[in-house]
C-alpha cells in the first residue's frame, strides 16, 4: 500500500505544525516494500522529513479518525487511508523516534494529508524509540 | 487579552456556540468543561508545543542516499 504513495505530491495544507507555511509534499519510498517514506517539502528545499509505517514498528499502535478529520481528508473508505509516522533522527539511527502522539493522515484518492493531534488521554507521545532498547532488534546496536 | 473573574459553576461564552464552564478548584489546579461544536479542535497548548518542536528536530535537509543507507543498517 505504501508502494503506491511513491512519486505522489501529498497536500498537507499547512497541517504539519511548525510548518504551517508549507503545503505539498513529495513522498519517495526508500525502499520497496520497506517502511520507510521520504517526504521533500516542494515549497521548501530545505525541508525534509523521513517517516515510516508505524505499524510495522508498532503492531498495536491504533486510533480512531475523528469525523471532522474524516471530512476534511474526504475520506469515503478506510482503504483510501494511510497513515505515517514522523522520525526524529539520531545517532546512531538505531536510536531515532516516531512521533506517534500526532501522525500524518494520508487519503490516497485525494492526495490531501493532514497532521492530526490525538485527543487527550491517548497513550502515545513524540518521541518513541522504534527499535527495542536491547538493541536486539536492531542489528546489535547496543555500543554507545 | 480580557480577563474575566468567575466562580465554580460560573461560565463564559465566546460567541455563539462555546461555553468554558469552570467546574472545580482546587488549589492551583482548575478543572474547566468545554462546549463547542465537534469540528473545534481543542488542545492542551503545551501537547501542540511539543509537537511542533518535535517536528522542527525531525525536518531533515535532504539527502536520499544517506537515509538509504542508515535506515538498511539501522545499528
Amino acid at each position: 500500500m505504501l508502494n503506491s504513495l511513491n512519486g505522489k505530491v501529498i497536500h498537507f495544507r499547512g497541517s504539519v505544525l511548525g510548518f504551517e507555511q508549507l503545503d505539498r509534499f513529495e513522498a519517495t519510498l526508500l525502499e520497496e516494500d520497506g517502511p520507510y517514506v521520504h517526504l521533500q517539502s516542494k515549497d521548501d528545499a530545505q525541508i525534509g522529513f523521513l517517516t515510516a509505517n508505524p505499524f510495522y514498528f508498532f503492531s498495536d499502535y491504533s486510533f480512531e479518525l475523528s469525523e471532522p478529520d474524516k471530512k476534511e481528508l474526504q475520506v469515503q473508505s478506510h482503504e483510501e487511508v494511510l497513515v505515517l509516522g514522523i522520525l526524529t533522527l539520531k545517532e546512531p539511527f538505531s536510536r531515532s523516534t516516531m512521533n506517534l502522539l500526532a501522525p500524518l493522515v494520508i487519503n490516497l484518492t485525494t492526495l490531501r494529508g493532514k497532521q492530526i493531534v490525538l485527543p487527550p488521554g491517548t497513550p502515545y507521545d513524540t518521541r518513541t524509540a522504534i527499535f527495542a532498547k536491547t538493541g536486539v532488534e536492531s542489528g546489535g546496536g547496543s555500543s554507545c | 487579552m480580557l480577563i474575566l473573574t468567575r466562580k465554580v459553576g460560573q461560565s463564559i461564552l465566546i460567541g455563539n456556540e462555546i461555553e468554558v464552564i469552570i467546574t472545580a478548584v482546587e488549589g492551583e489546579q482548575i478543572k474547566v468543561g468545554i462546549r463547542a461544536p465537534q469540528d473545534m479542535a481543542i488542545f492542551r497548548k503545551e501537547v501542540l508545543e511539543a509537537i511542533r518542536e518535535s517536528n522542527k528536530e525531525a525536518a531533515v535537509k535532504p539527502d536520499l542516499e544517506t537515509l538509504k543507507r542508515m535506515t538498511r543498517s539501522p545499528s
